[in-house]
């Protein structure tokens, strides 16, 4: 893996993010744009399927409003992330907010999973007005916390890293 | 700059609030991961509004219902931001207070909040317009557009300004 990632630091693209002027902090301002949009625009789906706010739009017609924001603004982050991360990748991989970043990430991506197929297939029949399930609940609190522990992971990355 | 925020700042540095966010190895991040979900939270909502303005989203509810929803979260997360930030300069005054950038981001931050006021007025207008009130102005769809769009764009600005603080330090 660590040798994969040497590679990734050495090749045309890592020493460009690593020693192109302004690049590095460019893709950071990029990556916080794109990330504060489609972390936003989770926590307004999960605070609606938790049922605490805007009860009065249904948890379908929510979800479909924020989404497509969700995913164009995540491949921004991605592309922009793959970028810092091929900067560093060998010190990116040895920091462990790295790692919990990513493994929570993949919780976020199980648990939204879980709920499209099971619990929400039948979600744009819900009403405004339904009776949200337990699970919907959890799956909605559950995302929430996982991304909250993203960011703070995220952020930690430039406190701990060594370069 | 003038030696008496200079001088403010060396007085910052020595209060009990500096000293305890400066050596407390925890406070800073965890008022920065605070700060940037705030900012997701104002950057999303924004977001929803402007895309509906736009008439990208939503078009089977009024402006005026999304705004309803998505505004007022940008006035709670404010004052969230306003101490979090205080408290993060409280630590290295000097850092940001005589930064351009930071002095940059404020400008902007007063633009941006004087903006988001205007535009829910607008918005507010626009429908009460539209539900045939005769003594309401009438309020031009493009220009509530137009004011959407430049809101949105300060916002950015801001995160922008934000971002680069840390590279401007010393400028």
């Amino acid at each position: 893996m660590e040798q994969l990632f040497q590679w990734l630091q050495n090749s045309p693209l890592g020493a460009a993010v690593r020693m192109q002027g302004d690049l590095f902090p460019i893709l950071e301002t990029i990556h916080v744009i794109s990330i504060t949009a489609t972390v936003g625009c989770i926590v307004i789906m999960d605070l609606r399927l938790v049922g605490l706010v805007w009860t009065k739009r249904s948890v379908g017609r929510v979800i479909g409003d924020a989404l497509p924001v969700v995913w164009i603004g995540f491949v921004i982050a991605l592309i922009s992330g793959f970028a810092l991360f091929a900067s560093h990748a060998v010190n990116y991989w040895r920091d462990s907010w790295f790692v919990w970043k990513f493994v929570f990430m993949a919780m976020a991506f199980v648990n939204q999973l879980v709920f499209h197929i099971i619990t929400g297939k039948d979600l744009h029949s819900w009403k405004a007005s339904f009776q949200l399930p337990v699970s919907a609940k959890v799956a909605g609190a559950v995302s929430l916390a996982l991304w909250i522990a993203i960011v703070a992971c995220g952020r930690m990355i430039g406190f701990t890293m060594d370069v | 700059m003038p030696s008496s925020l200079h001088d403010f700042c060396l007085w910052v540095e020595k209060t009990n609030l500096s000293m305890f966010v400066k050596t407390n190895e925890w406070v800073v991040p965890t008022l920065q991961t605070i700060h940037i979900l705030c900012v997701a939270i104002i950057m999303s909502s924004i977001v929803m509004i402007t895309l509906r303005i736009v008439g990208l989203i939503g078009k089977d509810e009024s402006v005026q219902a999304f705004a309803a929803r998505f505004l007022p979260w940008i006035w709670y997360t404010i004052p969230a931001l306003a101490i979090g930030g205080l408290l993060q300069i409280s630590a290295e005054p000097e850092r940001s207070l005589m930064n351009k950038i930071f002095q940059l981001k404020m400008v902007l931050l007063v633009a941006a909040m004087g903006g988001t006021i205007f535009l829910g007025r607008k918005i507010s207008a626009s429908a009460a317009a539209a539900a045939g009130d005769a003594v309401a102005p009438a309020v031009n769809q493009v220009q509530v557009r137009l004011i959407g769009v430049a809101v949105f764009v300060l916002w950015i600005a801001i995160i922008v300004a934000g971002r680069w603080i840390a590279y401007a330090v010393g400028l």
